[in-house]
């Protein structure tokens, strides 16, 4: 019985620490906001972090972005449209990646799904990789889509590469290879299916487990 | 060739850092940095069109707990001081464009070579991307600007102020895909792998 008491006791002390702890982000969190938004502004992007919060997603992102807009000086209007968008797309990395992703997987995830990688897509990475960090994976391919390469092609060898068993440190390497190619003048897109190849032969037998799903659109 | 001199160079500079990063050593890599800002890169002859011959360069080191990304810069950071140089009727710069980030669990090391520049700060979501947060320092008389930050572990996203006006990513680092505010950041991740 007694020990009943203190376990609930703990339990108790517990929530009401990490309670305090999240009053504690919201009030720091609100003090920066209206510290460098109009108070429209920052009462629009504390009702979404609010939100946010509520439905289990992380909210410093979303903070963060507030800031990004405020230290570029963007009007008000387009801050609290993008803190909404990337809001969305959270939500959407979540659905895709599932419940139990890391905060990591879900702001590279809600990245690439602003750049156009469809919702879909990032759920057939997270098959190929199941129970593994995906947060490489998907910051490589959100850097080959800001470099100039099509959307369905970078997600295509992203996906063939991960299929084909290619680690977080061969994607990296990739990275740099295309990085390299664009720069020599290559094509993007051809720069990107290059470094698949390239991550393909040197990883043997990869290419036949990746099958013929870099030429397919994902 | 002008640009394998510079490929010598940069090849230096990743045996230097994958050396003073193995020991994960604080000390070595200051004294590193400090013998860095003395060293200049090759002279390359002030051609207008020299960025589209510049060699990228980027490496991770294979060490447990660290990673390094060195690059020399081509693409928008070179285009955009090219740019910036034209609007100003400036020289190209003489040395290329390096950025290094040497990833440390805690300690993040920014390093950016940014020739004929006055000041750079580190803006990114771990300084709630204030400019006047993260001066960086010039180390000498050189042209090499670093700072040590603090990072948690995760997934941030930063960029580097020049001359208190000028956004640019850091060149060989990934970029985010998006930009919101016109814009792009680059992207680092601390405490997956070590940090790149």
């Amino acid at each position: 019985m007694r020990a009943l008491l203190v376990l609930a006791a703990c339990a108790l002390a517990a929530s009401l620490g990490s309670a305090s702890l999240a009053a504690g982000d919201t009030t720091a969190d609100a003090a920066r906001l209206k510290g460098r938004l109009e108070p429209d502004a920052a009462a629009h992007v504390l009702a979404i972090v609010d939100e946010a919060r509520s439905a289990g997603l992380p909210t410093a992102p979303l903070v963060a972005r507030a800031l990004e807009g405020a230290s570029q000086q963007a009007r008000s209007a387009v801050i609290v449209a993008e803190v909404r968008a990337l809001a969305a797309s959270l939500g959407g990395a979540r659905d895709a990646l599932g419940t139990g992703s890391r905060e990591t997987e879900l702001v590279a995830g809600a990245s690439a799904i602003q750049a156009g990688v469809p919702v879909d897509s990032l759920a057939r990475l997270r098959a190929s990789r199941p129970g593994e960090s995906l947060t490489i994976s998907l910051v490589v391919l959100c850097d080959l889509v800001a470099r100039g390469v099509p959307q369905g092609t970078a997600t295509g060898a992203i996906l063939s590469a991960v299929r084909a068993g290619g680690t977080d440190r061969d994607l990296l390497r990739m990275r740099e290879h295309v990085h390299a190619q664009i720069q020599h003048g290559q094509a993007p897109a051809g720069a990107a299916q290059k470094g698949l190849r390239e991550l393909l032969e040197r990883r043997p037998g990869a290419r036949e487990q990746a099958g013929g799903s870099a030429r397919r659109t994902p | 060739m002008r640009d394998r001199d510079e490929n010598e160079w940069l090849e230096h500079l990743r045996a230097e850092y994958r050396s003073a990063g193995s020991g994960r050593d604080a000390t070595s890599r200051e004294r590193l940095l400090e013998r860095l800002a003395h060293e200049s890169a090759p002279r390359r002859r002030a051609n207008p069109f020299g960025w589209l011959a510049r060699q990228p360069l980027s490496v991770q080191g294979a060490v447990a707990c660290a990673a390094l990304v060195l690059a020399a810069a081509g693409g928008i950071g070179a285009l955009r001081r090219l740019d910036r140089d034209a609007m100003r009727g400036a020289r190209v710069p003489a040395a290329p464009a390096l950025a290094v980030h040497a990833g440390f669990p805690g300690t993040i090391t920014f390093a950016l070579r940014a020739p004929q520049v006055t000041t750079v700060a580190l803006v990114g979501d771990f300084n709630s991307w204030d400019p006047r947060a993260t001066p960086m320092r010039r180390q000498g008389q050189g042209d090499l600007w670093t700072a040590q930050v603090e990072l948690s572990d995760g997934l941030h996203s930063y960029a580097y102020v020049i001359d208190g006006a000028d956004w640019q990513p850091d060149p060989g680092a990934p970029l985010t895909a998006e930009a919101p505010f016109g814009r792009r950041s680059s992207i680092i991740v601390v405490g997956e792998q070590g940090s790149f």
